[in-house]
């Protein structure tokens, strides 16, 4: 048994909402009581508590699909199979219940199939994605991975319409002319002080974890207790895997660094708006993951910049 | 080449079938009986004997509570009519003469209809037996259930449910099969058999065309039992009979009016309580 999603919502107009949710634990032969508590969560889950006994006519598409979804998640299926769920929905509406679907998943962690014939709802809610042409899988993958590399004409057009910040996450646009600082010794003697970047930068301890930014490195001495001293904590965190598209606001500004870290405090890298553009300019670039140059404090390995346009 | 010695061994032929039919299976056709008369003679003698004007004012108390004022005063006046044009008795008859030939039509005809929309080799069998009574001609029906049943309530009614069988087969398989296939895959994908995804979804979403069989077939009933009356099927259609033998005009009119009122009654009334219990409203 699966949990199925319709794309007409496939609602039984003659039971109320909570009856439809509780169709399938009725099939099962699960007791009236149970199935109406069991219903009433998972109504409360996709935010339509309250609306119990209303007829499905009665509710906007939008809505009706919620119930759809309430139906399929009830029966607690370790797969969910769903097709086109959000295809009758209008655009604003469809946007919504993609953002619904990913926060339910966030707590969920159901394996979900997705069939739609929208590439950017693809890019939005995939992990996964397969693209089949006459029943034959052309490409699968991360979306990103059908974005940039195309495995043949028909995805290449298939995925032009897809908005490539749908896709591009904090880990594909690290500046690789932004390592961080490291502190181990009780000197800062790197790059920093050989070159101080104009921008802030991200400062380390020895075990790669970051301790802070330095807005004006240029500013400082080469003491390390200066350096802490003017540690920052003003920046945006953020993972790999965060989708950069909401940050580009804060990136237009100036006004604070993005600053990409692993869940267990290790630095990854900075985005810069340059990094950013440099991705865009040139989709193949950010392909793949970048190793980041890690300086040492260590004079006799101060990187050149011969070194950093090896990483770049 | 002459044919008339093949046609009269045709009716020979049938003859000598519904002999055969009659002289061995009388049983068949007196239990038939049994079961109609069952229905129909306390009925007749139900409504005959609540006082006419109990039955007026049940019929506008009804059409009150269903809502509609209109109803409860056509109800009134098309009642009361019936009731000073002396023509009570013989409405009464003729409404449980509908009334059994429908609940009969319907406790045949509903179940064999789901079996037309889920069987497809069911569907291919009935399609031209339903035809066939379709479009047979009314009054022709009329023969072979005197040859059976000889003459009175019995054959008219047999008759009557013959003609109005075949709507409500036609509409409950037609609301069955006109149901969304994405609603019987949602049963489907729960698991649920055949015969559940019949009760709780197939059946219930195919009610309004299943009521509106429901609605033709007492239509159809009421016109029937009128033709009956010609092999004494008795109620109004009695006394248009009747006025026709003795060429009174005005008495038949009478009574075709009467017949009028109880089936724009009988049409409305039906219509309003399957809209009242339409689970898919």
């Amino acid at each position: 048994m699966i949990g199925m999603v319709f794309q007409h919502f496939a609602l039984l107009p003659h039971m109320s909402v909570i009856d439809n949710v509780a169709l399938g634990l009725r099939i099962a032969g699960v007791p009236r009581k149970a199935r109406r508590e069991r219903a009433a969560n998972a109504l409360q889950l996709v935010g339509l508590s309250g609306w119990d006994n209303r007829k499905p006519s009665s509710l906007s598409g939008g809505m009706r699909q919620r119930v759809g979804l309430a139906r399929a998640l009830v029966m607690d299926t370790p797969i969910l199979l769903m097709d086109e769920p959000f295809s009758a929905l209008d655009p604003l509406i469809r946007e919504e219940m993609q953002q619904e679907l990913l926060r339910l998943q966030s707590t969920l962690h159901k394996t979900i199939v997705f069939v739609t014939h929208d590439p950017n709802e693809a890019a939005t809610l995939g992990d996964y994605i397969a693209i089949l042409l006459k029943g034959e899988i052309v490409q699968e993958g991360h979306p990103l991975d059908a974005v940039l590399s195309p495995a043949n004409e028909y995805v290449r057009n298939f995925v032009r319409g897809i908005n490539v910040f749908k896709v591009l996450t904090a880990g594909q646009l690290i500046d690789a002319a932004r390592p961080a600082v490291v502190l181990n010794g009780s000197t800062i003697s790197s790059l920093a002080m050989v070159r101080p970047p104009s921008g802030p930068i991200a400062v380390t301890n020895g075990g790669g974890k970051l301790l802070g930014m330095i807005e004006r490195p240029s500013e400082l001495g080469s003491s390390q207790a200066e350096w802490e001293r003017h540690l920052s904590q003003d920046f945006i965190r953020l993972t790999s895997t965060t989708l950069i598209a909401p940050f580009l606001d804060e990136l237009s500004r100036n006004s604070r660094p993005l600053v990409v870290v692993e869940d267990d405090g290790t630095f990854v890298g900075v985005i810069t708006a340059s990094s950013v553009l440099k991705a865009l300019a040139s989709n193949r670039s950010v392909v793949g993951t970048h190793p980041m140059p890690e300086i040492e404090t260590r004079p006799d390995q101060v990187p050149t910049g011969a070194d950093q346009q090896r990483a770049g | 080449m002459d044919f008339s010695e093949f046609a009269s061994s045709v009716a020979t032929s049938i003859d000598d079938f519904t002999n055969y039919l009659s002289t061995n299976f009388g049983f068949v056709f007196d239990s038939i009986s049994a079961v109609i008369l069952g229905i129909q003679q306390p009925l007749a003698a139900a409504l005959t004997s609540i006082p006419a004007w109990a039955v007026i004012a049940a019929a506008v108390i009804g059409g009150a509570l269903l809502g509609h004022l209109s109803l409860a005063v056509l109800s009134a006046i098309g009642l009361v009519f019936i009731l000073i044009m002396n023509l009570w008795d013989a409405a009464m008859v003729t409404l449980s003469l509908v009334l059994t030939a429908t609940i009969v039509s319907l406790v045949i005809g509903i179940p064999l209809g789901t079996l037309i929309a889920e069987s497809r080799r069911v569907n291919t069998a009935m399609e031209p037996i339903l035809d066939f009574m379709q479009t047979m001609p009314p009054f022709v029906l009329l023969v072979p259930a005197v040859f059976f049943f000889g003459v009175g309530t019995v054959p008219g009614i047999v008759a009557t449910i013959f003609f109005a069988m075949p709507l409500p087969i036609r509409l409950t398989a037609h609301g069955l099969k006109m149901v969304e296939p994405e609603v019987v895959e949602a049963g489907e994908a729960f698991g649920a058999n055949r015969l559940t995804i019949l009760f709780l979804i197939k059946l219930p979403l195919a009610f309004r065309s299943i009521m509106a069989g429901v609605n033709q077939c007492i239509m159809m009933s009421l016109s029937m039992v009128i033709i009956a009356s010609m092999i004494g099927a008795g109620g109004l259609g009695d006394e248009i009979i009747r006025s026709i033998s003795r060429l009174q005009v005005g008495r038949g009119v009478e009574a075709g009016l009467a017949v009028v009122v109880l089936a724009i009654l009988i049409d409305r009334f039906s219509k309003r309580i399957s809209q009242r219990v339409d689970p898919t409203a």
